[in-house]
């Protein structure tokens, strides 16, 4: 699977008999890592993978028109930013119909999660990130956990290096100042 | 070492059901989950819809129900007020029969011919 490159697999997918195949084997490639990216965003893995479905399906119906001179995986990082905050926002529109904040819920949902093993202070991390404002969160998540580039981040999220830099600084001070003070 | 690179060096606490890279599969039929959103606001849609239908259908029942029946007390009591006798209403009555059963002269004068009946007998009649 992995001998294929992104270019291949868009014109297998474009020109071959089997599309289907073809996107197999995109799904193949990257669905550990869309779903990674998702998950920490999102936090609970039935979300997860309800995203990550609609994440695939998009671009399911998109790759025909999608222009090889971007990269596939920056694409598919798109889509799945994009699905995670639509769904953070219909889930926001929901909590308006409770009590409780979204951040309040997800931070319940996440400690009676079966599929969350974090310590206490993990535990603690992730409720200083669900105070964060959600772009600086994506920030602090793709520089943090998955390591990125700022320059793969500024193709993906479509911003200036600058302007990431200044989201990543301004969220790790905010996580520390919450770590410190509880 | 602050708190942050403690973490860091800690092992992922997000889990994911056994197998589930492994045995994960897409489903492209773009219906599937288009319809599974479409169907939870069907559903929302749905029932306010019916809520609706039926709470416009209860006030305006509601608001056609006449709150008054007319009775014999009722009448009498109207009549009273407005100063309207018992030879008010014959008169009434007597005018609106006048006019139902107006026949032209010419239709008189036929009649009391055909029947051989003279001004006298009337005048004796009346």
């Amino acid at each position: 699977m992995s001998e294929y490159s992104d270019d291949e697999l868009i014109n297998l997918f474009k020109t071959g008999n089997n599309p289907n195949y073809a996107f197999n084997l995109i799904v193949k490639k990257y669905q550990e890592r869309l779903y990674w990216h998702i998950r920490r965003l999102v936090l609970i893995h039935e979300d997860a993978d309800d995203v990550l479905q609609n994440t695939l399906l998009k671009a399911w119906l998109g790759l025909e028109k999608f222009q090889s001179n971007a990269q596939l995986y920056t694409w598919l990082y798109r889509i799945a930013t994009n699905e995670s905050l639509n769904h953070l926002n219909k889930q926001k529109r929901k909590s308006l119909f409770s009590f409780q904040s979204l951040e309040k819920q997800l931070s319940n949902q996440l400690k009676a999660d079966s599929y969350f093993e974090g310590d206490e202070i993990q535990y603690k991390l992730q409720q200083a990130l669900l105070k964060l404002p959600e772009k600086q969160r994506i920030v602090f998540n793709m520089k943090y956990f998955e390591e990125m580039k700022y320059e793969e981040m500024a193709d993906i999220l479509e911003t200036s290096v600058g302007a990431l830099k200044a989201s990543y600084h301004i969220a790790t001070k905010k996580i520390e100042e919450f770590l410190k003070s509880n | 070492m602050n708190d942050l690179e403690k973490i860091k060096k800690q092992t992922n606490p997000f889990k994911v059901p056994p197998g589930y890279f492994e045995n994960f599969e897409f489903n492209p039929n773009p219906s599937t989950p288009i319809k599974k959103g479409f169907k939870k606001y069907a559903f929302v849609i749905y029932s306010f819809s019916l809520v609706l239908f039926f709470g416009i259908f209860y006030f305006l029942n509601k608001s056609n129900t006449p709150t008054n029946t007319i009775t014999n007390e009722s009448i009498t009591e109207y009549l009273y007020w407005q100063d309207i006798n018992e030879d008010d209403l014959i008169e009434a009555y007597d005018a609106n029969d006048e006019q139902t059963l107006t026949a032209s002269d010419e239709a008189i004068m036929d009649y009391l011919i055909e029947n051989d009946i003279a001004i006298t007998d009337i005048n004796e009649e009346l």
